[in-house]
């Protein structure tokens, strides 16, 4: 599904140039459950914004789904992206002002998917995770964890064959952590590849495979 | 390292006490330290959280001043001093080093290092000498020009250690240097500070972690306001 | 779509204090851009309600030395004939006597004016009822003929169908009514009937009596400039033919809208441009506060942008917002407007034509709608570029203390700028009109005008003409007010100063003149005894008129200081001769020579002016403005003053009682509405500023406070963070100043044009304002940099 070419991203300072990725080769399959872990500072979050071509400023080729990004332009990147892309943070990132209801359906409105539609996505999504009773309420009414779980149900609301995850449960308790990451496991068996940045050693035991970055460098 | 004027302790306080009123609670956060720091001195002050560490190093340096006792740096008191005296001598004599590093995001490296130096009234020339110097002792002489977001934590905390160095100052004061860095990084700052104790920096670090406390000569614990403990490192890796 | 309107309402409603601010802000700005735009339309650019109103031309003569002048109804014929390219044309008399009309009910003093019966036709507009005059009205001693106004019509008729072909009594003169005009007929101004021009009248007859003015509609297809030098060349043969009374003249053509409010344009112009500026300052200090919202939701366009947003979308989610402020905002502003006109039409200058018809009307509105798209889209379109470029990543990193403000306080910074630059610009505006009004008010006018009541005295014609008494009952109504108590001092004059006049060109007796120039144009003023003293006028030499100046004595006159230089430049003019051209001239000799006086205005400077004895006129005069003056406050003597002239004709009407410092000030309204305007706009832009300059201070001290604490931390005083905070709004309000001072020093000269007395690069002026603004930007910043310099670097550290 992603294939990564000496993928590389630096800055310039003055006469010096800055590294924060370096030649990053890279396959992921579709089903693929990946945990990325590293140093603070190694360049993980990095490669999964790029991943999930938030990100324009890098050289080498990557793949994705057989589309060459490094070819497109930023308008085919963000419809490959919203096509395809779910994107969980760390800090949730609801938006404050709108119900969990309304956070469900704007990914989909700004997809112009048709308004009977929406409802019935949003619909089936807040029945997924059980979530219905919590549905007109505002972000600032709900716990953390319930916020979080409202971030993955938008990452998922589109049917993104990918979600990357950065620290999903980086400011969770341990329990709402570890409903999170089954959750997560459960849409990995459901088919959804799942590319996860964690600093936890159990978080990653939950995936398939753990690749570590150092310094920009794929370590092993 | 620092302009040493006679001997005696560098920094001696008695019966220290620091007492926060809010809202009719009156938070007694320290309750009488005795304690002594002589020229070229690691001192580790430990503690679980709440006993007053943040406090008793905000006092020394001089950022809050004591409700009663006396704090003595240099063979001066200082207990009593006011806002602009405080100012003169935590530019002179402390360097500080904070958990989260605190480099102001709009200045470069440059520029940040070189704040206590514009503070003094130095000479551009000669305060460029000073900073390329500490920056160079830090180990981040190449990265002048960059800015505090295109550093990783590890290079931003080195850079705090050159903005504290820089100035020459009689101590330097850390507090949690460590704790918004991983344990490689981590490393690295202790063992900076390290090199600088080996070339006779007088140096006065808060931690939480007894880990690190084990880095200094001497520790200190604090707990509820009071000095409940103290031994050399000697002494604690003989009893171990 | 509906989902950005649904979510800016909403997110709008929950800052309701910030949505609150924007909005009134907004409301100002758009309600007093939409209140001057009525006033500029209704006013000056409203064209006349008449048919293809820009075919209607005004004609009038221009003098050898360049200046505007009435014509003679004999120059009116000449360039009838001699131009083609007109469908029609008119006549009308300069003067609008008042007339008395009786018969059938109380007399009434009414306006009227004297114009050809082509009037209304080229005018285009017909009679409502009946018609216009006929040929043989328009000849003395024919049918009198009148056509009334739909006031006239509904006041003294009742609004009767009855009334045509009835007969009232004009001046004595039976006179039937032939047709009524419709209701909004009002040309050439308010004016309650229309009487013919009498073709071989005296008034119409001579060359030099330029008694006319003339209006013409252009044909189908001919433009102003065939017509104009068409003009020219009858123009030119007039001068040629009669260099005494013409030499040197020409004739000028100008559009009827021009001519009428054409001089007003400037003015409505001025006053557009400070609203306009107004409301640019309004949107500039509403972007201010809607960039630090923008600001602050940053992190939130960033999700959106990662959760599928295009930029479009991103910029669309912020212009929405931008629009729902300043559509409720025009809202607020369209409300406001209302109370505007209104005000405007109780407090403005009463001079002001049409001000009184100004309304809030469906251009006006449209105008209104156009300003609060253009302020939401300016509002918007900044944070909505920024918007576009985001960069997810950056926005989104987790504990980033990175300065993603970027250029975002630069533009706030900016848009303070702009602001103290347009206040700048106001203040100046409001200085300049101020000592322009006040410079207008300390003119000496030549004359006493404190204590001074003025009253207007009408005589049906036939009484007037039935006395023997030289210069009629009038002068018994003016001794019998004299001898009033509480009265210092009476006289009375066909106009009196201040309030312009007729005027003749006289030249001096001794020679008969070879060139145009040596007949100077001079004010007439026809004057009972006792003018001087009562007027406060100084006599410089010999004497003012006395009762002995009657019909059998010589002709004396008595002349203004000008006039004397002007006719014998270095000789005393007493006992010499000075001729008034009217039939073979008459020699009138000099027995006094009067100060000058202002006679058009306190605007308007001197000119030479003669005043003849009424007692000398060869008819008597049939009204008079009477000037009396009081020991104790005039108006409480009218009463008084009527009994007085009942006792000497009942059917006297009696009018325009004031006080001459009431009229006076009137004249000087419209400068001192333009100040009292100005310093309005002039304090809002002032305190819009202050706050805008006040909340960019404070955020960035709220911004900076961990800034601030890590170099107290560092060794910074307080000092040094006070520093900092006035370096910075310094920076700002400096900028803004000196971008003023240069707009200003551009604008004044545009504006110079409607300045009494004042030069407008004076230094002390922008000196004086500058130094305002000064005092405001430092109480402005004041509050912040005392929150800066009191930052507690414990407190502000201890926040991680």
């Amino acid at each position: 599904m992603i294939r990564l070419r000496d993928i590389e991203k630096s800055f310039n300072q003055g006469a010096s140039q800055v590294f924060v990725l370096r030649r990053i080769n890279l396959e992921v399959e579709q089903g693929e459950f990946l945990s990325i872990m590293g140093p603070s500072g190694a360049g993980k979050s990095t490669l999964l914004h790029l991943l999930g071509m938030h990100d324009g400023a890098w050289t080498g080729e990557y793949e994705f789904l057989g589309h060459p990004v490094h070819e497109l332009n930023n308008k085919q990147r963000q419809d490959l992206q919203r096509r395809n892309i779910g994107f969980v943070f760390q800090s949730y990132h609801l938006l404050d002002d709108l119900t969990v209801y309304e956070n469900l359906e704007i990914p989909l409105s700004y997809r112009g998917v048709k308004r009977s539609e929406r409802q019935a996505i949003v619909a089936d999504t807040l029945d997924r995770f059980q979530i219905v009773g919590k549905k007109d309420l505002y972000p600032n009414q709900l716990s953390g964890g319930q916020q979080q779980l409202v971030g993955v149900a938008r990452a998922l609301v589109a049917s993104p064959r990918l979600i990357l995850a950065d620290e999903p449960t980086g400011n969770l308790h341990s329990d709402q952590g570890r409903e999170i990451m089954e959750l997560f496991k459960q849409l990995n068996e459901e088919g959804t590849t799942i590319v996860q940045v964690t600093h936890s050693d159990t978080n990653a035991a939950y995936g398939g495979r753990i690749l570590k970055l150092r310094d920009g460098w794929i370590v092993d | 390292m620092s302009a040493t004027t006679g001997n005696g302790p560098l920094i001696q306080l008695q019966d220290l006490k620091k007492v926060f009123y809010t809202d009719e609670v009156e938070t007694h956060a320290l309750a009488g330290i005795h304690l002594t720091i002589d020229r070229g001195e690691y001192v580790a002050i430990s503690g679980p959280s709440g006993c007053g560490k943040s406090t008793l190093l905000s006092i020394l340096g001089l950022l809050d001043s004591p409700t009663a006792g006396t704090y003595n740096l240099n063979g001066q008191p200082v207990q009593d001093l006011d806002l602009s005296q405080r100012a003169r001598i935590r530019n002179r004599e402390i360097g500080f080093i904070f958990q989260s590093f605190n480099l102001i995001g709009d200045l470069t490296v440059f520029e940040n290092v070189e704040l206590p130096l514009t503070y003094r009234g130095m000479r551009a020339s000669e305060r460029r000498t000073r900073v390329a110097e500490a920056l160079e002792r830090v180990g981040m002489g190449h990265r002048g020009k960059h800015l505090p977001s295109q550093l990783s934590g590890g290079q931003q905390q080195r850079v705090a250690v050159a903005r504290a160095l820089v100035g020459q100052p009689s101590i330097l004061l850390a507090d949690e240097p460590t704790g918004n860095l991983d344990s490689k990084n981590g490393e690295a700052v202790m063992d900076l500070l390290h090199d600088l104790h080996q070339t006779g920096a007088t140096i006065c670090m808060v931690t939480h972690d007894p880990r690190f406390a084990r880095h200094a000569e001497r520790a200190v614990h604090l707990f509820d306001g009071q000095v409940v403990d103290e031994h050399t490192e000697d002494e604690a890796s003989g009893t171990a | 779509m509906s989902n950005d309107l649904r979510y800016a309402v909403r997110s709008l409603v929950r800052q309701f204090g910030f949505s609150a601010v924007v909005i009134i802000v907004l409301g100002v700005g758009i309600g007093a851009v939409t209140v001057m735009f009525a006033a500029l339309w209704g006013v000056a650019l409203r064209p006349l309600p008449f048919p293809e109103p820009d075919r209607l031309v005004w004609v009038e003569a221009v003098t050898d030395t360049g200046n505007p002048n009435s014509l003679s109804a004999l120059d009116y014929y000449d360039y009838r004939e001699g131009c083609d390219g007109f469908a029609s044309t008119a006549t009308q008399y300069v003067w609008r006597p008042g007339v008395v009309v009786s018969g059938g009910e109380e007399p009434e003093r009414a306006t009227s004016s004297i114009v050809s019966g082509s009037l209304f036709e080229t005018l285009g507009v017909r009679p409502a009822l009946g018609r216009s005059f006929r040929s043989q009205e328009e000849v003395a001693g024919g049918p009198s003929a009148v056509v009334i106004s739909h006031g006239f019509w509904q006041r003294r008729f009742g609004g009767d169908v009855g009334a045509l072909g009835a007969t009232v009594h004009v001046d004595g003169v039976p006179t039937e009514v032939v047709g009524v005009m419709p209701e909004g007929f009002e040309y050439p101004g308010d004016v309650d009937l229309w009487l013919p021009m009498q073709r071989n009248s005296g008034a119409a007859s001579g060359r030099g009596n330029n008694n006319f003015f003339m209006i013409g509609r252009l044909a189908e297809g001919v433009g102003r400039d065939q017509v104009q030098a068409q003009m020219d060349v009858v123009a030119a043969r007039i001068s040629e033919s009669f260099p005494n009374v013409k030499g040197g003249w020409g004739v000028s053509v100008v559009p009827l809208q021009d001519h009428f409010f054409g001089d007003l344009r400037p003015l409505m112009l001025t006053l557009m441009a400070a609203t306009a500026f107004l409301l640019l300052l309004t949107v500039a200090n509403v972007a201010s506060l809607f960039l630090a919202r923008a600001l602050s939701q940053l992190r939130e366009l960033a999700v959106r942008l990662s959760i599928g947003a295009s930029p479009w979308q991103i910029a669309r989610h912020v212009l929405v917002q931008g629009l729902v402020l300043s559509g409720v905002g025009a809202v607020v502003g369209i409300g406001l407007a209302h109370l505007g006109v209104d005000a405007l039409k109780v407090y403005g200058p009463a001079d002001l034509p049409r001000l009184a018809s100004i309304e809030m009307d469906g251009r006006v509105l449209v105008f209104s709608v156009f300003a609060a798209v253009l302020a939401g889209l300016a509002l918007g379109i900044a944070p909505a570029l920024r918007g576009r470029r985001i960069e997810p990543t950056s926005a989104l990193r987790e504990g980033g203390h990175t300065s993603q403000e970027g250029g975002w306080p630069r533009l706030r910074n900016a848009l303070v700028s702009v602001q103290v630059a347009l206040s700048f610009v106001l203040l100046i505006g409001f200085a300049l009109f101020l000592r322009s009004s006040w410079q207008l008010q300390q003119v000496d006018p030549g004359y006493e005008p404190d204590g001074l009541l003025t009253v207007d005295v009408q005589l049906p014609a036939a009484v007037a003409e039935g006395t023997s008494a030289p210069g009629g009952p009038l002068g018994e109504v003016v001794d019998r007010i004299r001898a009033l108590p509480g009265v210092v001092d009476a006289a009375g004059a066909d106009e009196l100063p201040s309030f312009g006049g007729p005027y003749n060109g006289v030249h001096r007796g001794d020679r008969t003149p070879q060139t145009a120039s040596e007949y100077v144009p001079a004010t007439r003023r026809i004057v009972t005894e006792h003018f001087f003293p009562t007027m406060g006028i100084r006599m410089l030499a010999g004497r003012g008129f006395e009762r002995t100046d009657g019909p059998g004595s010589r002709l004396v006159t008595v002349v203004s200081k000008m006039l004397a230089e002007r006719l014998y430049p270095d000789e005393d003019p007493l006992e010499r001769i000075m001729v008034l051209p009217w039939g073979d001239g008459i020699p009138l000799t000099i027995v006094g020579v009067a100060d000058d006086v202002r006679d058009f205005g306190p605007a308007v400077e001197h000119r030479p002016a003669f005043y003849l004895s009424f007692r000398q006129l060869p008819s008597a005069l049939t009204s008079l403005r009477v000037a009396v003056r009081t020991a104790t406050e005039p108006t409480a003597l009218v009463p008084s003053i009527r009994t007085a002239v009942r006792e000497v004709e009942k059917d006297a009407p009696l009018f325009r009682a004031g006080t001459m410092r009431g009229w006076l000030s009137e004249s000087t309204a419209r400068s001192r509405f333009t100040a009292v305007l100005l310093c309005a706009f002039a304090a809002i832009a002032l305190l819009l500023s202050a706050t805008g300059l006040y909340g960019v201070t404070s955020s960035y001290v709220a911004v900076s406070r961990r800034s601030i604490g890590i170099r107290m931390a560092l060794g910074a005083t307080p000092r040094e963070a006070l520093r900092r905070v006035f370096a910075g709004a310094g920076w700002m309000a400096g900028t803004g100043l000196v971008a003023g001072l240069g707009a200003s020093l551009a604008l004044a000269r545009v504006i110079r044009g409607m300045l009494f007395g004042v030069e407008t690069s004076e230094p002390a002026t922008y000196l004086g304002v500058s130094l305002v603004l000064a005092l405001v930007v430092l109480a402005a910043c004041a509050v912040p940099a005392w929150r800066a310099a009191t930052v507690d670097p414990a407190v502000a550290l201890r926040y991680e």
